[in-house]
Parts: C-alpha cells; structure tokens; sequence
C-alpha cells in the first residue's frame, strides 16, 4: 500500500459521516438513496462521501439495471476499516446516551 | 498510547460537574444508564471490571490507572477480539465538563515495532481479519 493511499484512508475515515457510511454498509449492499435515508444530508453529500471512500479503496460500487450498488471493498483495508468504524459508532452511541442522562437529570440528582 | 496504536476519539461536552460526570463513569449503578447494561468496576489500579450487555456480550478488563475526577484508563476484551485500551479524560469547559474518550487497540508486535504507518496498517488488518472479522456487527 503506497503511503498515499494511506493517507487517503485516514483522511477518509477522519469523518463522522464517513465512518456511519462505513458502518451501514457493513450491513450490507445499499443505493444512495438508501444510505443517505439514515442521513441528515443530502444525497449529494452522500455522493460526495462515498467518492472519497472509494478512493481510499474502503468501498467500491457496481451497477445492477438502473441503480448503482456500493458495498465494502473486500479484503484490502475494508475489515479494519469496518471495525474501526464499528468502535466509534459504539462511543458514538454510549455518549449520546450520557448526554441524555445529564440532560434529563437536569445535571443533578 | 504506545506506538503502532490505533486511537478512535471521540468528545462530548456534558452540563455536569467535574464530580457528577466522574459518578456517571465509575459508579456501577450510573455506567449502567450508558456504557453496559450491567458494570462491574473494582476502581482501583489492577481492578478487575466486567460490562455485560443484555443481547450476552461480554467484556472483562482492568483498571490500568485512576486520578480521581480527572483519568481512567482501563483495557477490555470483547469475546476473541484483541485487547483495546480505553481512556476517559475530565477537563473543565464554559458550560460544564469535557469528557474525552480515546479507545486505542494495539496494532500486535512484530508489526508495530517494524515502524511506519504501512506496517502498523497491516497489523491492523491481520488482527482484524484474525480477531475481528468473526465478530458480529451490531444490528
């Protein structure tokens, strides 16, 4: 792996959007429309998105009739990839959890 | 973190003292509201700690360091994954208190100590290919 395509797979696992995109595709093949449903984004940024993990090489795409398909690149730096994103979307959740303990509590109890 | 870590950050800003926010992490009965469903944490340096979640994972770990209300730093297993550590960070902020949480999951030797970011990729994905890629993703 030459030492840009490492810095493209950082770069493009720096983003929160990113590593969602990541995580809902460990769940399998999905559109755009389909990614960018969970998303508070556009499909444009979708779009964007995916551009960029395709370049790093963490997901690649196939055309089936009229959609376009975008799955995780097998092999390569797509399982790390996907466990990483794994492990930030499950801090992602716990703190948004504390957040809305404190929130709730009004910050006391 | 040593060397060949990799770190996954994350940070909130929560509208709690530095004390309540500290509670929340190492009190069981608290931790339970939004790191595991059941903790178990013996705080002190070498503690043993256990977080079960309802759907049967399990993750068994130890304390590596405490400073009161300001570090903890434990490192945890899930099921055959390698060990990761985590480390929670209290800082004072404007409306309250800055909770910074780093997990770093270490990249196995002789890789790590090889040097260089193509090397420590590697270990990432043998490990992952190893110990992770029979892990379930959650639904």
């Amino acid at each position: 792996m030459s030492d840009d395509r490492v810095g493209a797979v950082f770069s493009a696992l720096g983003d929160p959007t990113r590593r969602h995109l990541l995580e809902s595709l460990t769940h399998g093949r999905a559109t755009i429309s389909g990614l960018a449903a969970g998303l508070p984004v556009t499909r444009q940024a979708v779009s964007k998105h995916l551009a960029t993990l395709g370049h790093a090489g963490l997901v690649r795409s196939e055309r089936a009739g009229r959609e376009v398909l975008f799955e995780i690149t097998p092999g390569g730096m797509g399982e790390p990839a996907r466990w990483m994103a794994e492990v930030g979307a499950e801090w992602d959740e716990r703190l948004a959890r504390l957040s809305e303990l404190f929130a709730a509590e009004g910050g006391h109890e | 973190m040593s060397e060949g870590e990799r770190p996954i950050k994350r940070e909130v800003t929560l509208h709690a003292s530095r004390d309540e926010v500290w509670r929340a992490l190492t009190e069981a009965e608290l931790a339970e509201q939004w790191i595991a469903d059941e903790v178990e944490l013996d705080l002190r340096r070498g503690g043993e700690v256990v977080f079960r979640y309802d759907g049967g994972e399990e993750r068994h770990g130890r304390v590596r360091e405490v400073v009161e209300e300001e570090r903890l730093r434990i490192r945890w297993r899930r099921d055959s994954r390698p060990e990761s550590e985590v480390e929670f960070v209290l800082a004072d902020a404007a409306a309250g208190t800055r909770l910074i949480v780093v997990e770093s999951v270490p990249a196995r030797v002789p890789f790590a100590s090889a040097g260089g970011w193509r090397d420590r990729l590697f270990a990432l994905e043998v490990l992952a290919l190893t110990g992770g890629a029979a892990a379930t993703v959650r639904a």
